[in-house]
């Protein structure tokens, strides 16, 4: 990496730490945290500054800091939704999946249902995954998204179900 | 509102909503985030509308903060690479001292060569903190480092 070529850093920080900072805000909406995730955007891009394509500094910077949003929200996300959701399972091995589950509930007919009304992001993932029995490394490559982003949108998309299905069945 | 198209791509409505300060819950943010963490397309869309948007200040402290943390980090890796260095001269110091077929001359027990290294470093430290403040402010003219 030649340092010398680098325009200044300072430069970058001042042309858009507006975008970022408005990126951050927009998504997770307390402006103490978008200032703290906006510096955290700053950090990670001066890291890797040497992975910015010339001339796409505005959209690399508004990816780095919808990532870090992201990481924000997710975390968030999963301290509290996640925990409840493991209490209410009961505890020890082996714990029958959420599948499984549904289909004593209701039948294969009903699920199947579910399934396609399930909405977006989650329908299409769901749809490959259980439907067409694709494991998540196929169903990522299908849908063109990332392995990590899959899993994820699997186990929260079977949770969905989960209520969905609970919502129906127990009315 | 439907935040996701068949395709699985993002809604002008929710492009907008999210723009505009819309009423989104935390989940729909958190799927907004996760589909333009990897979707070009719609970064794309939300970066252009974004060029449409007032932008927003961020507070005044927020660049220094950005110094500050840059500066702190690159001086936390700087110091693991001396500290893994450190512990490598210290396995072939205690390598030479001990063993007995190498006989190391010295007068008094003073090891000038290592001593002095051992002395320069906190010295070198301060010139590469100097050259990371240099990349900050964009100076050109970078001395003793590696730049090529």
């Amino acid at each position: 990496m030649d340092r010398r070529r680098e325009p200044s850093f300072e430069r970058l920080v001042d042309q858009y730490q507006r975008l970022v900072y408005t990126v951050c805000y927009q998504m997770v909406r307390d402006v103490q945290t978008a200032e703290d995730l906006t510096q955290e955007t700053f950090l990670s891009a001066y890291l890797h500054l040497a992975d910015c394509p010339a001339g796409y500094e505005r959209q690399w910077l508004a990816r780095i800091a919808v990532n870090k949003a992201k990481d924000y929200l997710l975390s968030a996300y999963s301290r509290r939704t996640v925990l409840p959701g493991d209490e209410e399972m009961p505890p020890g091995p082996p714990e029958p999946s959420t599948e499984e589950t549904a289909l004593s509930r209701c039948g294969e007919a009903e699920l199947r249902r579910q399934i396609l009304a399930l909405r977006e992001p989650y329908g299409s993932v769901l749809r490959l995954h259980l439907l067409e029995e694709r494991t998540p490394e196929e169903t990522a490559l299908a849908l063109g998204r990332p392995m990590k982003t899959v899993h994820t949108q699997i186990a929260r998309g079977k949770r969905l179900l989960r209520e969905q299905l609970k919502g129906g069945a127990d009315p | 509102m439907n935040a996701f198209d068949k395709h699985g791509h993002l809604t002008e409505e929710a492009l907008r909503v999210l723009t505009d300060g819309g009423p989104l819950t935390e989940l729909e943010r958190l799927e907004l985030a996760e589909h333009l963490s990897y979707c070009d397309g719609c970064l794309e869309r939300y970066a252009t509308l974004l060029a449409e948007t007032p932008l927003m200040e961020p507070p005044p402290r927020c660049k220094e903060n950005i110094r500050r943390r840059i500066r702190r980090r690159a001086a936390g890796l700087l110091l693991n690479r001396c500290t893994a260095a450190a512990a490598a001269v210290a396995v072939v110091v205690t390598a030479v001292w001990t063993a007995p077929a190498v006989s190391v001359p010295h007068s008094g027990g003073e090891r000038p060569v290592i001593g002095e290294v051992l002395r320069s470093w906190p010295e070198r430290l301060d010139r590469r903190l100097e050259q990371i403040t240099g990349l900050w402010a964009g100076r050109d003219n970078i001395q003793g480092g590696h730049t090529s």
